[in-house]
């Protein structure tokens, strides 16, 4: 049997950058703190579901195309 | 730096100076002259005292700086509860065995030593619990 997948990944930085918004910009309209986007965009921690929606929402895109896992 | 983790290391260095001073102080000048002496247990009353007032200061101060407690935070609030609960419980409880075993000879042991643990249990509960607090903002960071 193949191994799960466990670990998080995104490319929020990436597409936070094609839309010229900083993580500070991306925390007040996710309602969360910049320090919370630094740690996803890290790896760090892995965000609710909701955040993870309201994220893909603000950066234009579908949640699939912001988070995928390996 | 959020105002929560401001508010975690100042809630740390301010309990963790009232426990450690505490501790240091009572088993420096013995049950005895702490319980007999008065200027000791004066002291210690005030250094809670400055303490709690610094301690309700800061609340004061920050709550009105613009906060956003998020779900990172409330999850780094709700471990750091969990471990400091069990952590505590473990201080007291093997503060109270040592106690035991050192006076179970003498069949009673002085009353300041329960003064003693009233509060540094109090103050160990806030020292470690921001403590952990400020160890998970580090690794979440």
């Amino acid at each position: 049997m193949n191994k799960l997948p466990s670990k998080l990944t995104n490319n929020i930085k990436v597409l936070r950058t094609k839309l010229n918004l900083t993580q500070e910009d991306l925390a007040i309209k996710t309602l969360c703190t910049r320090q919370t986007i630094n740690a996803i965009e890290k790896n760090k921690y892995s965000p609710s579901l909701l955040l993870a929606y309201k994220i893909a929402y603000i950066l234009e895109t579908s949640i699939e195309q912001v988070f995928g896992i390996e | 730096m959020n105002v929560t983790l401001k508010k975690s290391i100042i809630t740390c260095s301010i309990f963790g100076i009232m426990f450690f001073y505490l501790m240091a102080h009572f088993i420096i000048v013995g049950p005895n002259v702490f319980q007999t002496v008065r200027i000791h247990m004066l002291i210690s009353k005030f250094i809670i005292f400055l303490g709690g007032a610094s301690f309700v200061i800061m609340l004061i101060l920050t709550k009105k700086k613009s906060n956003v407690f998020d779900e990172r935070d409330e999850l780094i609030q709700k471990q750091s509860s969990m471990i400091g609960l069990m952590l505590t419980g473990m201080f007291v409880f093997i503060f109270s065995m040592v106690l035991y075993v050192y006076y179970s000879d003498k069949g009673s042991l002085e009353v300041a030593w329960v003064w003693l643990i009233a509060y540094s249990t109090f103050s160990f509960a806030y020292f470690i619990t921001s403590l952990i607090s400020v160890y998970l903002y580090v690794k979440y960071e």
